[in-house]
């Protein structure tokens, strides 16, 4: 791996953000990772990164995020990065109707180059915009079920459910990781995880951070 | 020496038209400027600024006070903070937040002078580039590699609007299509569904493109924006007969609007990349220096012209980019292959930090001095220079990058742009790293042969 250990952690998991331009991919994971949010922020080109450690059932698991730009295009380079990701917030607009109607569009993107059983969380962000509402929660609720999808509204701006959206994906993925390995371990009584390495959901093994192609 | 320069202006009394291609000889009637020297102060009438040169304007008057910073403030002084401005236009008194902090003339931190000499060596380049824009063919005939050597050095600030025109053969592509601007720029929404999507993400990156720049700047007051008016690419006048066509919750301001008319215009023009994100920093920085019908045309000629040709970048499937990028990834690799072992060691991959700097020309995230610098070559000599910054820039900071794991490094590049003190001595210091054209050509044959492959 080659890298130091700066802090400690028992587990790393490699998350993606996606969704449509202008949802407020960014400011979600400014605002998770060092609580800020840029009103003025600027369009992400590619791809960017942030990392947080939080706790979970008395694990301390740490988050690599990868941010990445909405507009369609950019998949053919953004895509690269949802190889070894064990969660994906696909964030929406909740004022921006067309931005929860190419939801499923996402969902595809994920089938096609995501792990099998990578966590999806559906993120309606903005929940602040309240007079401009244009997804009910009631609707994305109920497509969120209807997918087996974790549902969660955020804003960014004011913070609320921001924090409680990462925590919620991170520890579902823990607890459906530990329980893949116990199974895996009592099928194989073979090899236990080892601390400090990304997880794949999909082969509970691990991977080199940072894959790209 | 300490010195300090304010300079204060009113908007003129008619509204600007609707779309103001001249709208660069400014509305500066009422400017003057006062320059604080110690403690006496001096207020020097620039009235004359209005009969100067098009693109010379205030740009003239600042090349005078160099490292000096202007402060803006609107007829409506008082109820809202001055705007202070550094020599291209951006705030320079906003926090992290976006919010413009008042700075009283007396609190205003003094800045160093360069001193004279800095502004004779301007001067001559100044003149040296006035003789040469005089005789613009001939000398491009019989003396290129003068002209080049002149770019890489930097055009002055107040002929680079000029320069750049000629180097992209404005004029000529406006005299072949006259009105072909104002037909795109002016065009109905069409019914069409690709058309709107495009129009919806140009929507989307308008107040995401420089909002840091007083041509960009919405200070969230309709009433205001009337008011201001801006040196930097031109007039923020609102139109007042486009206010029933934008069905936005309030007014943009009008560098937001040349802006997403230019970008809009592109689309129409070039309906197979239609818009792609990062072209909108492209565009806002041209708004900056030239009008707007001359950023349209600077963004047709470096889209489908060589030596920059960037439309493959853009386009569906954005193809080019991946190249770009299997270049850049070999030449780190051959150039600084201590840094490349170590990239690799920690996983780090170009992708991860130069796509944005590469696909937008270092525009979206570096500071002005290192991004017109960048500019100035690469509207002559292509994408070499482009390499060649992407290599200084990781030259300045190996030794530090060298110490740093895998999510330091990403975070060290996070910040990078604001870690380069002086932007121009990095370009400077790219010129001799012995990067050559074939040397290029090489590893795109290279990259189109593995594509053929697969």
């Amino acid at each position: 791996m080659g890298s130091r250990v700066d802090e400690e952690y028992d587990y790393l998991f490699k998350i993606v953000l996606i969704g449509d331009s202008g949802v407020g991919k960014s400011n979600l994971l400014s605002r998770f990772t060092r609580n800020e949010f840029n009103l003025e922020s600027k369009s992400t080109i590619g791809v960017e990164f942030a990392t947080k450690s939080i706790q979970a059932e008395g694990k301390t698991i740490k988050a690599q995020i990868w941010d990445t730009a909405g507009q369609e295009r950019y998949r053919a380079i953004t895509s690269a990065y949802y190889r070894g990701a064990v969660g994906a917030l696909l964030v929406y607009d909740i004022s921006k109707h067309p931005t929860f109607e190419n939801v499923e569009r996402w969902l595809k993107e994920l089938r096609d180059h995501a792990e099998a059983n990578i966590v999806v969380m559906l993120v309606g962000n903005k929940s602040d915009l309240r007079h401009l509402r244009a997804v009910e929660t009631d609707e994305a609720m109920a497509f969120s079920e209807q997918h087996n999808l974790a549902f969660i509204e955020t804003s960014a701006l004011d913070a609320s459910g921001v924090d409680t959206a990462f925590q919620r994906i991170l520890t579902e993925i823990y607890r459906l990781m530990s329980r893949r390995n116990m199974q895996a371990e009592e099928a194989a009584a073979g090899s236990s995880l080892s601390a400090g390495q990304t997880i794949s959901l999909s082969d509970g093994g691990k991977k080199k951070k940072g894959c790209c192609a | 020496m300490t010195s300090t320069t304010s300079v204060s202006y009113t908007a003129p009394s008619s509204s600007s038209p609707k779309m103001a291609p001249q709208r660069r000889s400014p509305a500066i009637d009422n400017l003057t400027i006062s320059t604080v020297t110690s403690n006496s102060s001096m207020e020097i009438d620039l009235r004359r600024v209005s009969s100067m040169p098009e693109r010379g304007g205030v740009e003239t008057v600042m090349s005078n006070s160099d490292e000096e910073d202007i402060i803006r403030k609107s007829q409506s002084e008082g109820a809202k903070p001055l705007l202070k401005l550094d020599q291209y236009g951006f705030i320079s008194n906003m926090d992290k937040d976006g919010l413009v902090v008042p700075t009283a003339d007396s609190q205003r931190p003094t800045q160093q002078g360069k001193g004279a000499s800095i502004t004779s060596v301007e001067q001559r380049r100044t003149t040296k580039w006035k003789i040469m824009l005089n005789s613009w063919s001939n000398i491009m005939k019989r003396r290129p590699k003068l002209v080049l050597k002149r770019l890489r050095k930097g055009i002055p600030h107040e002929q680079r609007g000029k320069v750049w025109l000629t180097l992209c053969h404005v004029k000529e592509r406006q005299q072949q299509n006259p009105g072909l601007y104002e037909k795109y720029a002016n065009s109905k929404e069409s019914p069409s569904k690709a058309f709107q999507t495009v129009q919806e993400t140009i929507e989307k990156d308008i107040h995401r493109t420089f909002p840091r720049h007083s041509l960009f700047y919405d200070d969230g007051n309709d009433s205001e924006a009337e008011m201001v008016d801006s040196p930097f690419g031109g007039s923020l006048l609102d139109a007042p007969d486009r206010h029933d066509d934008e069905e936005r919750e309030r007014e943009i301001v009008e560098g937001q609007a040349s802006l997403k008319r230019v970008l809009k215009a592109y689309s129409l023009h070039d309906p197979d990349v239609g818009y792609c994100q990062g072209m909108n920093f492209i565009a806002g920085m041209f708004l900056t220096i030239v009008t707007e019908e001359e950023a349209f045309w600077m963004l047709v000629a470096i889209m489908s012209d060589q030596p920059c040709y960037m439309r493959g970048l853009f386009g569906e499937g954005m193809r080019e980019t991946h190249k770009v990028l299997y270049v850049a990834e070999q030449l780190v690799h051959q150039f600084l292959p201590r840094l490349a072992k170590h990239f690799d060691k920690e996983n780090i991959h170009v992708t991860m930090y130069a796509t944005q700097w590469l696909l937008t020309q270092y525009t979206s995230s570096f500071r002005f001095d290192l991004v017109l610098r960048v500019w100035d070559c690469f509207l002559q000599e292509g994408w070499k220079i482009t390499y060649r910054v992407m290599l200084a820039i990781l030259q300045e900071f190996q030794s530090q990058l060298l110490q740093l794991s895998f999510e330091e490094i990403l975070a060290f590049m996070r910040d990078l742009p604001e870690r380069i003190e002086d932007g121009g001595k990095i370009v400077t210091a790219s010129i001799h790293i012995p990067l050559r054209k074939k040397h290029i050509l090489k590893l795109e044959r290279e990259w189109l042969a593995k594509q053929d492959q697969h």
